[in-house]
């Protein structure tokens, strides 16, 4: 029985190692498998967006290429090149931090955070050109105008409900990613132990932004660059 | 990795001595006694705890609802209410029942009992979000009640468009985010187990030894993290169209409100397997331990789990049949709601092969079982009448729907809960209930489900449609014995909660495990060490490692 | 556990950044592809009136957004280099949400039941059999090819 009065002892594990894991390959792979059935999630939770976008733009094809004109390619195409960009800046990150390079993690995440900040600097003033087009109001709603008389009212409403909706969602995640590498970027200036011996969180929310980044992938040709 | 070697074979190796009765040993229940080691506890077996006094609130807040539907619907006239608080009545038992029972019951508090202790783990992979999972949950649960209360919802558990979206006035609203944050419960519980099941396993635990409580429970995770954001998403969005005027579902705004029938049922025929499969799980293992024998075709049944989970994702137009789908995506989606009986079937007779030449013992939670066995062929039969669409034309919205997927719902989920409860109880607590007491309340559960549902499949067969509370008089024979028997299902219901609390003051001590079963959950103490095992076992014995020649020739000697 | 050491490689700064040149050349790529009609006129009729063209157009916007999904998936996400449950995991949401698509046989097939008194009226319905009306969604053209039906 000499072993009972010691069963409780993790003593010898390193630390940040959490008590119901053996060790640290362990607990890593753990956290890595949880995320990516996370991901699962929200691939399906986009999922459902995407199929109506594809049923109302195939049933409505012709005046959807029509309408996607009010949208502006190039902003949008910066807006994906500033995300590409975002994504790079991560995976830096991430490597600095198994590097165990503290400063460098900090310098890369605050480029994540300019170009996140940048991307819904522009997302704003697209929404805003929206809201105010022309003194007409394209945001679905009570108040919503439509101006197009080849185009009925009714699909101009379609197309913009997808698009707020789904760039919408889009957006909400993009601001989630900034709060959640903010407290990155606190947890790496202080030094925190949860992240000096373990670089897993930040991959964690690295795995995070590259899905926010994959669904703006298939956002921007399915809305600004729809072929007909 | 480990440092003692304990075979799961002969059921002996606990790895403490018994306790000294005057000095109490250490276990989960007692380590703490403070509200906040409870309310902030990352243990999976206390937040299981909290799971199942919370589930057991909701379940008497929807059976209450489901007595008031009853009561009305004895006189064709209505008794009790008008039809607009039949309609939020109606609506608030589907809801909280669905999205606060069923879906939660046995994979909240069983699953996150049981999983770490059967594969050999401290806890599950993320104790906090496991907590967090709790929380959102009654979050939920008191949204949802609130709407009950305040307003109501009268657009039955399904939402369908455009009534949800454009025309009802009740709080529909706050009911959909209810429903959307116990989505996010649930997922947050499925990401737990599939983390846990895949890295968590102790030394040995190889896939082809999990029991098939932990099979189920995979399964059921794959199917709730690939279908509750779908249904998340597609009440989102209802919500959108109904406050801001988005619309992808109502006619006026430009959508079609098929679409909404096409991504709710993707989700909500899936989610019938997420209520079902951990009752299979439960009903595996009491069977195996009930009859003393491996269960039959373990690999069969472990798989079909898995091909339920796929198959179901393939079958959801068998709800819209009569909802102008075409019919010739209707033809595909009946012949492949005939397909997905199949895994079902093989659960269902390995199960009796199991029974077959065992050493059965008609204990409490093996009575479950077997009536689990016949409600379930029931209502697994009556869903082929329905997969086939010419005979679902005339049955679709009939009391042989409800009857239906009561047999499923209540026979199969409730019943395996019951065995669950039955069958862990004394894990959990430690204690004994009063088993006789207990066996003669699993025979009134079953003769008054099967009198409560057993007229429905005729009356509906006759025609009388679901969710009317003025019906012809001529149906009301049939109604009347309905309502008698929920009285008696109620009441078996009641029944336990009276016992089993009895048990927990004056119950016998259960012992580490009282019904000589197998697994690694036996091993340890009833109820278990905070920290579950004394040293992560390792494991050696095969699954469900029972003899039954050996027990019979035993008992023989005794008699 | 053996694969595991291999994720925990620290991959290069190279490696990395020849993935991003990729994804830019990429976005690069599905932009211009995008313009082409209207910087090449003569191609305009081919890309845009036809449906080959279509087609063509939609398989290359989609594809290049593929490809640059599997980059950024198998090399920033690490999946790559992830054990097998990993690999699995990441493959399993993009298959299962073109399952989702299998309702599309509904709205494909719907109009080849031609089912009397059936035709629906109501603005943005999805045309069922003869549905017929000048509406404001534009529920002409085909469907009143078989008016006929209708007498
Ligand atoms: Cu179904």
């Amino acid at each position: 029985m000499a072993h009972v009065a010691d069963s409780h002892g993790h003593g010898h594990k390193p630390e940040g190692v959490f008590e119901q894991y053996e060790d640290l390959h362990q607990q890593q792979s753990t956290y890595v498998l949880g995320m990516w059935s996370f991901l699962v999630t929200e691939v399906m939770f986009f999922g459902v967006m995407f199929m109506s976008y594809l049923l109302y733009r195939w049933k409505y094809q012709d005046m959807f290429y029509q309408i996607h004109h009010d949208l502006s390619w190039q902003l949008g195409g910066l807006n994906t090149a500033n995300l590409l960009f975002s994504s790079f800046a991560v995976v830096m990150a991430v490597r600095c931090a198994q590097l165990k390079q503290n400063g460098s993690v900090l310098k890369w995440l605050g480029v994540v955070q300019l170009c996140a900040f940048g991307f819904l600097a522009i997302k704003a003033i697209e929404y805003k050109a929206k809201y105010d087009h022309g003194h007409l109001m394209l945001i679905p709603g009570n108040n919503f105008q439509w101006h197009d008389t080849a185009i009925p009212a009714g699909i101009g409403k379609l197309f913009y409900s997808l698009y707020f909706a789904m760039t919408g969602l889009h957006g909400v995640h993009v601001v989630i990613g900034i709060l959640i590498f903010g407290v990155m970027m606190l947890l790496y200036a202080k030094k925190s132990h949860l992240v000096q011996n373990d670089y897993i969180p930040l991959e964690l929310c690295g795995l995070y932004w590259h899905f926010v980044d994959l669904v703006w992938i298939f956002l921007y040709p399915l809305f600004y660059l729809i072929p007909k | 990795m480990s440092d003692v070697i304990i075979g799961t074979g002969k059921g002996t190796a606990v790895g403490a001595p018994q306790p000294d009765p005057n000095t109490p040993r250490v276990n989960y229940l007692n380590v703490s006694h403070t509200l906040s080691s409870w309310l902030l506890t990352k243990d999976h077996k206390r937040i299981a705890m909290l799971y199942l006094f919370s589930i057991s609130i909701f379940f008497a807040v929807g059976g209450a609802a489901a007595g008031m539907v009853r009561a009305e619907l004895m006189f064709p006239r209505g008794s009790l209410l008008q039809s607009e608080g039949y309609n939020r009545m109606f609506t608030a038992h589907g809801v909280i029942m669905i999205f606060f029972f069923l879906l939660v019951a046995i994979p909240a508090v069983f699953g996150n009992f049981l999983i770490p202790l059967m594969i050999g783990a401290r806890d599950l992979a993320f104790p906090r979000l496991n907590l967090l999972s709790w929380y959102l949950y009654m979050i939920a649960g008191t949204l949802g009640v609130t709407a009950m209360l305040f307003g109501g919802v009268d657009v039955g558990w399904t939402f369908y468009t455009p009534l949800s979206s454009m025309y009802s006035n009740g709080q529909v609203t706050i009911a959909i985010l209810a429903a959307f944050l116990a989505g996010f419960s649930s997922i947050a519980t499925a990401v737990n187990f599939i983390a846990t099941i895949h890295k968590m396993r102790a030394p040995g635990m190889t896939w082809d030894k999990l029991p098939l409580y932990v099979w189920g429970h995979y399964a059921t995770s794959v199917i709730i993290i690939l279908g509750t954001p779908v249904v998340a998403m597609t009440l989102l969005l209802v919500v959108l169209e109904r406050t801001f005027g988005i619309g992808f579902f109502s006619p006026e705004l430009g959508g079609d409100p098929v679409l909404f029938q096409h991504m709710f049922w993707f989700y909500s025929h899936p989610a019938v397997y997420i209520m079902i499969l951990p009752g299979f799980s439960v009903i595996s293992e009491i069977i195996a331990c009930f009859s003393r024998k491996k269960i039959f075709g373990y690999h069969f049944v472990a798989y079909s789990s898995m091909a339920i989970a796929g198959l179901g994702f393939l079958v959801w137009g068998h709800h819209m049949y009569v909802s102008s789908q075409s019919m010739y995506q209707g033809t595909v989606f009946s012949l492949l709601s005939f397909l997905v009986a199949i895994p079902s079937a093989v659960k269902v007779f390995n199960w009796c092969a199991t029974m077959y030449k065992g050493s059965v013992w008609l204990a409490s939670p093996m009575i479950y079982a077997i009536s689990f066995l016949g409600l379930f062929v029931i209502g697994g039969l009556t869903g082929m009448y329905l997969a086939a669409m010419a005979t679902d034309v005339h049955l679709t919205a009939t009391y042989f729907i409800v009857a239906h997927f009561h047999y499923v719902m209540v026979g199969g989920t409730v019943t395996a809960f019951m065995g669950a409860l039955h069958f862990w109880w004394p894990k959990m607590t430690g204690k004994m209930y009063p088993e006789n007491i207990a066996r003669y309340n699993a025979l009134i559960v079953f003769i008054g489900f099967n009198l409560t549902f057993l007229p429905q499949f005729v009356a509906g067969y006759l025609g009388m449609p679901r969710r009317y509370h003025y019906y012809p008089a001529e149906y009301q024979p049939w109604m009347i014995l309905s309502t008698t028997g929920s009285t008696v299902l109620g009441f078996g219901m009641i029944v336990p909660v009276f016992y089993l609390l009895w048990s927990l003051k004056k119950g016998k001590d259960a012992g580490p495990n009282p019904w000589g079963a197998k697994g690694l959950e036996w091993e340890t103490e009833s109820p278990p060490d905070p920290h579950n095992f004394h040293h992560i076992p390792v494991v050696t014995a095969p699954v469900y490692d029972y003899d039954a020649e050996a027990e019979e020739r035993e008992l023989q000697g005794e008699n | 556990m053996k694969n595991f050491h291999a994720e925990h490689h620290i991959q290069s700064f190279g490696f990395y950044f020849k993935t991003f040149v990729l994804l830019a050349i990429l976005m690069v790529a599905t932009i211009v592809a995008a313009q082409i009609p209207d910087w090449f006129p003569g191609t305009a009729h081919f890309l845009k009136e036809t449906m080959v063209g279509s087609i063509l157009m939609n398989t290359i916007a989609l594809g290049i957004a593929s490809a640059k999904v599997y980059l950024v998936v198998s090399n920033f996400m690490g999946v790559k280099f992830a054990d097998n449950v990993t690999k699995m995991y990441a493959l399993t949401g993009f298959v299962w949400v073109t399952l989702m698509g299998i309702m599309f046989i509904d709205y494909w097939t719907r109009p080849w039941e031609e089912v009397k008194g059936w035709e629906n009226k109501a603005p943005g319905a999805m045309p069922r059999g003869s549905a017929s009306g000048d509406d404001e969604f534009g529920n002409v053209g085909k469907q009143q090819e078989i008016r006929p039906y209708q007498q």
